[in-house]
């Protein structure tokens, strides 16, 4: 098959070595955090990989085809509620529920792209602002799915543990959470490198000529939503088993969730196929540590944290201004000629 | 049956009306020259043909299949290829991908557009730069890269709008050969055109416009001495 023969050719030589390097690594690191005992250090993790999934998702919209998303939390808050209701609700364990959470968001990814597709570049991205504001006061306001108090999930006895997936700790998601991004390195890598890839970076470059090519813009742009939603929403299911609380302030959150997925992006280097990964696994643990560092240092400060956070983004932004996988393409540090890692 | 039969279009922007039903029509095989003054309607007329405008009045025939209103990636797939006056390369894309993403139109397979697009830039001799980054190409290649990418859809009717200008006397002439060798393959071709000698040099059969009118249709020898299209050009002697 011809996604296999992607997956062969994107392993091949430098490339393959550092996939493996890195993916034991990966691996290796939840079991020597949990026996060094440093819980912090494995949750950070666990959102390292969440945003991964979930910028490298946002990606697909963004780098490929030029279509900048600052809702993607709703993406993230549907999977999350979605996995929470089918478990609270129906006694649905997430095994499905969290297929079946990037699913919803996927399809409501469709249906948000039929009016936002008709929108082009900022206006695109200020409707999707609007959108992700939409959805939090919908979900505030809505009974069902306990409004503005959110939903929680009740501790389970022992013997249930596997089938709602309730451990202790990050350990066990982090590892949930690897599968799920390798999943989603299966599924995207084979999609960008295919015919779909090079018609949404056609449609990013230029529409018009994209259309004289035979490209249907909108089409592909809903391609791109469907997948960049889906994996997001998964997202949102790996947050609901992790914290077993979802309310519409945390999920729908535009600065937490929405943005931090743009930056983590952006970060990395939004025309790099692994950059959301890395820009993930930069952001994340600066934004988490300068979070709990400033704040039990500084605790009259209130929001100097963020302050800090904001200094760094603009020191890196400033050296770094393609990101860092196009920082260290300039630098040769990729071994050259290597396109698209 | 015509391959193209352009009947009585009419296209207004506001109070001006930029295409003033013009009708003519293609055989196929042909090679025709559409000139004219700057703002007589041509490149107007070219968006209407692929799509991107649609007519106030009037049809568009393609092999028999009035293709009015549709749009351009539809006629795209008919067999109607397009460049544009104003280069739009997919700058950041290399010129080998520009061209193979015009391929993948027929051949969906990567691979087989890449090779289909390395035939391609052979013959339009932009082989050479095929990894360079297209936004990096100067204008006279930009404009081969149009050529190349619209030619790698496998268009029955190509519509070139001013491919040539901009080039060396020597470029037009090794440009023009491959035009002529395009055509010889069966692609129709409809080009616009400011470089008189290149336009009178390639056509078999030219249309003018002036104001949004047909105003003479004929050889090249009848329009370079039909006394209309000479008072469009040069203006009317007043005695």
């Amino acid at each position: 098959m011809g996604a296999l023969r992607f997956i062969r050719e994107g392993l091949s030589g430098r490339r393959g070595l550092y996939f493996a390097i890195i993916s034991v690594l990966m691996i290796a690191a939840p079991l020597i955090f949990w026996k060094l005992d440093m819980p912090f250090a494995a949750n950070a993790m666990l959102l390292c990989l969440m945003f991964s999934i979930m910028a490298m998702a946002w990606n697909l919209l963004e780098g490929y085809t030029g279509q900048l998303s600052f809702g993607h939390a709703v993406f993230f808050g549907v999977g999350a509620y979605t996995t929470m209701i089918l478990m609270l609700y129906y006694g649905i364990t997430p095994w499905v529920g969290i297929f079946a959470g990037g699913l919803v968001a996927a399809l409501v990814g469709l249906a948000l792209g039929v009016p936002l597709f008709r929108l082009k570049s900022h206006w695109f991205a200020l409707a999707t602002i609007a959108v992700g504001e939409i959805f939090k006061l919908i979900f505030i306001s809505w009974d069902y799915v306990g409004g503005s108090a959110g939903l929680q999930s009740p501790i389970v006895p022992e013997s249930q543990k596997l089938y709602y997936l309730q451990y202790a700790g990050s350990y066990v998601y982090v590892y949930l959470a690897l599968g799920f991004l390798g999943l989603e390195l299966l599924v995207m890598y084979p999609l960008v490198r295919s015919r779909i890839g090079y018609y949404l970076q056609a449609i990013r470059e230029d529409e018009d000529a994209a259309m004289s090519l035979g490209i249907n813009p909108f089409k592909y742009k809903m391609v791109a939503m469907f997948f960049s939603a889906l994996f997001t929403g998964i997202g949102g299911g790996i947050y609901t088993v992790r914290f077993r609380f979802v309310d519409p302030f945390a999920v729908f959150d535009l600065i937490s969730v929405s943005v931090y997925i743009t930056i983590a992006g952006i970060l990395g280097g939004i025309y790099s196929f692994v950059g959301p990964i890395v820009g993930s696994f930069v952001f994340v643990p600066i934004s988490e540590y300068v979070r709990v560092y400033v704040v039990s240092r500084f605790p009259r400060f209130y929001g100097l944290h963020v302050f800090v956070l904001g200094a760094i983004l603009l020191i890196i932004s400033l050296l770094a201004p393609e990101g860092i996988m196009g920082w260290l393409e300039k630098k040769g540090l990729l071994g050259g000629g290597e396109e698209e890692r | 049956m015509s391959l193209l039969e352009v009947r009585d279009v009419v296209k207004r922007f506001g109070g001006l009306v930029a295409v003033n039903g013009v009708s003519f029509s293609l055989e196929e095989g042909e090679r025709v020259g559409l000139i004219g003054p700057n703002g007589a309607g041509k490149t107007t007329l070219f968006n209407l043909i692929s799509g991107y405008y649609r007519p106030d009045r009037g049809r568009i025939i393609f092999e028999g299949e009035d293709i009015t209103g549709r749009r351009p990636y539809e006629i795209t797939a008919l067999g109607i290829g397009r460049t544009f006056q104003i280069v739009r390369p997919l700058s950041n894309l290399t010129v080998l991908d520009n061209v193979a993403i015009g391929a993948l139109l027929r051949h969906p397979d990567v691979d087989e557009a890449r090779e289909r697009a390395e035939e391609v830039l052979m013959m339009t001799g932009l082989h050479e730069k095929r990894n360079m980054r297209a936004g990096s190409l100067n204008l006279p290649e930009k404009k081969r890269l149009e050529l190349s990418r619209a030619l790698a859809t496998e268009p029955k009717l190509l519509l070139l709008d001013e491919v040539v200008a901009g080039l060396n006397p020597s470029e037009v002439d090794e440009l023009l050969e491959v035009l002529r060798r395009i055509n010889e393959a069966g692609v129709t071709i409809l080009m616009v055109e400011h470089v008189m000698r290149a336009v009178m040099n390639i056509s078999e059969r030219i249309v003018v416009m002036d104001y949004g009118v047909k105003i003479a249709e004929g050889t090249p020898e009848e329009i370079a001495n039909d006394p209309r299209v000479i008072e469009a050009y040069l203006g009317r002697e007043e005695f």
